[in-house]
């Protein structure tokens, strides 16, 4: 069954290229419409979607950051209640981490990473929407949850016992936990979506040392987090049964144990910011050597760094732990780790300096954030060396330094970068240009608003101001400190608040970016900006680590796809030749049936452990209407 | 049946495998490790820890044979640098043992 001709031959070597560029967007289009829009499978309207769904979370935790901060400005303020504050610290988190700082990575992999590797769609693309569902679901739960008074205040790595039966009263901290399910099961959709279509779909040629730096990044991020995010649904799902059905994994009283809480977590939660912080460097890795006009300095030891620190990830998770009475021999093991996780960063921190040395550098935006991480991330680097120390860590824990320290590292080393990241890719996300004028604005508000507001914290946590205190007495001595922090911060926000108009502003009025606005090296600027729903009209050919600027004229392509349905080229693993023509799944409402059918049980299982049988049937259905065969082109294999 | 060529292929792989794996075990061990220790004079932490390091080099140098071009070269020397890495990491670990004793809390 075909959609055009099925007598003629419809693969893109017999064709002119209107007609095949007519056919492919016939083939590959989005309905228009509401229901278009909701069946879509299209990775690079997901991942729009993904990447501005993840922005208005930054900004929602932006404002409790704020209101933090307008708390803590004098000693015994009473703005915001001891409970109040108590979810307020404890939505700023769980929304930075889990519905921001990952997500907004893995959004950006979306987009970027098929066409980065060069093919037509995401692997799995159903369950990239699928995941998408779940993740906007999770986010909505737990921001209802704070509105209706019900939102979680246990902190965001929840703690039992706090947490758990006996002292979390209510419905507070099974928000957290199911809100935990909802984005971990989309995050992990998205892990395995992005090995797959890496490891399988990257263009001919593309073989391992030619893959560019962020998708490498991506592809040892996705593995951590199918490695790492299992325990932590693995606690989450145990501390509701604690808390419904009277299970004791975490009731020490019933041989139960409270630290396996916090091994289960922490297993997560130390990887986790290598999820965050790795993609971040990819991006690095990717934007350099555009601005520097060379190829980057050292891909090999920026593998080996990629892959070194993923694996690396998984053995430090004690290190948050050092407080709780562990043998000091089994705690300085993961000192060790803590200590050689060091040398990774530190090459990577040489080559990129060695990249601008060597080459040429252009001070547009995207490098400007580049400069602006370096300085904060080192710092950050510094400081969490020392808190991997057990003497050191044990004097700061649960302070203010360690507020410090991870902020440094998450946002100087990671929200630098994606804002780098985001200059640099609008042009080609939307055809626009945002503005360079205020670009400068915004990396110079940033930078001395973020450095103004977050180094202080340093100080304040030696003069032993703890964590999630919500106000303090003003003999403490912190009121100076802590009003100029809190003014520092209104400048940090300006910074984001400029961004934002920056980004809306040039989304519509943003000069024309044309197909390459920065003369970069890799495949996503071999097309169209904004691509098409295609991606490529042809597959390239890739026979460099920089195909844009080894082929400057035009790159060889592979032919032989049909263009009357949906087809992408698979390729082996190491040297990307290419194996076999494989469908793509097109367009479905299905995925969004089955998300609705998930949150139904999801969200009734906080109630009723029945909630989890009964609703197994529509989510049964659901997946039944998903794979049942629709009679389309694609269904032929 | 694996043949021998099947092996030698596998062999860029020793630093990306051997390393890893012997960290990961040394690890546990010494969480484990800690419990006998304590009060006697044999410490098995060190003794497995710089068998752990031995292994992980041992790995970085079967992969570094096996350099050459292409994907096979890159994957041996990807290894190799990665069988380092470890063994630093396993050296830090087994030189922690030398500090500290398996009592202290």
């Amino acid at each position: 069954m075909t959609r055009g001709r099925p007598a003629e031959d419809l693969r893109d070597t017999a064709l002119a290229e209107v007609e095949l560029t007519h056919g492919l967007a016939r083939t590959w289009q989005t309905p228009s419409g509401f229901w278009g829009a909701l069946a879509t499978v299209d990775h690079k309207i997901i991942g729009r979607r993904y990447i501005a769904t993840a922005f208005v979370f930054l900004a929602l935790g932006g404002v409790l950051a704020l209101l933090m901060r307008w708390q803590l400005a004098r000693p015994e303020s009473r703005i915001l209640s001891p409970d109040l504050y108590n979810q307020v610290f404890t939505i700023h988190g769980t929304n930075m981490m889990f519905l921001f700082a990952v997500p907004v990575m893995e959004a950006m992999a979306v987009y970027l990473v098929p066409l980065m590797v060069g093919t037509r769609n995401i692997a799995v693309p159903r369950l990239n929407a699928f995941s998408y569902w779940m993740y906007l679901v999770g986010g909505v739960l737990l921001w209802v949850a704070f509105v209706l008074d019900m939102g979680p205040d246990v902190g965001w790595f929840a703690y039992v016992p706090l947490a758990g039966p006996q002292y979390g009263a209510g419905k507070r901290a099974d928000i957290w936990a199911q809100m935990i399910t909802f984005t971990e099961i989309s995050a992990l959709a998205v892990a395995v979506e992005i090995v797959v279509t890496v490891l399988k779909q990257r263009a001919p040629g593309m073989s391992l040392d030619r893959i560019p730096l962020f998708v490498w990044s991506m592809l040892v991020t996705s593995f951590i987090i199918i490695l790492a995010m299992p325990a932590v649904m693995v606690a989450s799902t145990s501390l509701i049964l604690d808390r419904l059905v009277g299970t004791h994994f975490f009731n020490p009283a019933e041989g139960g144990d409270v630290l396996l809480w916090q091994h289960l977590f922490w297993f997560f939660g130390h990887p986790e910011v290598y999820i965050i912080f790795l993609p971040a460097v990819g991006m690095i890795s990717s934007i350099l050597p555009t601005f520097t006009r060379r190829p980057i300095f050292g891909y090999l030891p920026l593998v080996l760094a990629l892959v070194g620190t993923g694996i690396l990830a998984f053995g430090l998770w004690v290190h948050h732990m050092f407080t709780t009475g562990l043998p000091r021999v089994g705690e300085s093991f993961f000192t060790a780790s803590s200590m050689a996780i060091a040398v990774p960063s530190g090459i990577q921190i040489f080559c990129w300096l060695a990249t601008i040395w060597y080459g040429r550098p252009v001070l547009k935006t995207p490098m400007l954030f580049i400069l602006a991480f370096l300085f904060t991330f080192v710092i950050g680097g510094l400081t969490g060396v020392m808190v991997a120390s057990v003497p050191l860590d044990t004097q700061v824990h649960d302070t203010y330094f360690v507020v410090a320290h991870f902020h440094y590292v998450l946002v100087g080393g990671a929200v630098f970068p994606l804002l780098g990241g985001v200059y640099y890719w609008f042009p080609k996300i939307t055809g626009r240009m945002m503005s360079e004028r205020i670009g400068r604005w915004v990396v110079g508000l940033l930078l001395a608003g973020f450095n103004l507001t977050f180094f202080p914290m340093h100080i304040l946590g030696l003069q032993g101001m703890t964590r999630r205190i919500y106000t303090y007495q003003a003999d403490m001595g912190w009121g100076g400190m802590n009003l100029f922090v809190s003014l520092s911060s209104l400048v940090l926000a300006t910074g984001f608040l400029l961004f934002f108009i920056d980004a809306f502003r040039s989304a519509r009025h943003g000069a024309p970016a044309g197909d390459n606005p920065w003369g970069a090296a890799t495949l996503e600027w071999a097309t169209s900006s904004p691509p098409p729903p295609y991606n490529f009209v042809r597959i390239p050919v890739v026979e460099s680590a920089s195909p844009l600027w080894d082929s400057p004229d035009a790159l060889p392509v592979a032919t032989g796809l049909r263009m009357d349905r949906r087809e992408l080229l698979v390729s082996t693993v190491a040297d990307a030749v290419p194996e076999a023509r494989e469908s793509s799944p097109g367009n479905s409402i299905w995925p969004l049936w089955a998300a609705a059918a998930t949150t139904i049980l999801l969200i009734a299982s906080i109630f009723t452990p029945w909630a989890v049988v009964w609703g197994a049937i529509p989510v049964t259905i659901a997946l039944i209407g998903w794979f049942w065969p629709k009679g389309t082109p694609e269904d032929e294999s | 049946m694996i043949t021998l060529a099947a092996l030698r292929g596998l062999l860029p792989m020793a630093g990306l495998v051997a390393g890893p794996a012997a960290w990961a075990l040394n690890t546990q061990l010494g969480q484990i490790l800690p419990y006998a220790e304590c009060g006697g004079w044999f410490r098995p932490s060190l003794v497995f820890s710089v068998a752990a390091m031995m292994l992980s080099l041992a790995g970085a140098y079967l992969s570094w044979r096996t350099r050459g071009e292409g994907t096979v070269g890159f994957g041996g020397r990807l290894g190799a640098l990665l069988g380092l890495l470890f063994a630093f990491a396993l050296l830090l670990q087994g030189l922690s043992t030398l500090i500290l004793s398996g009592c202290d809390r």
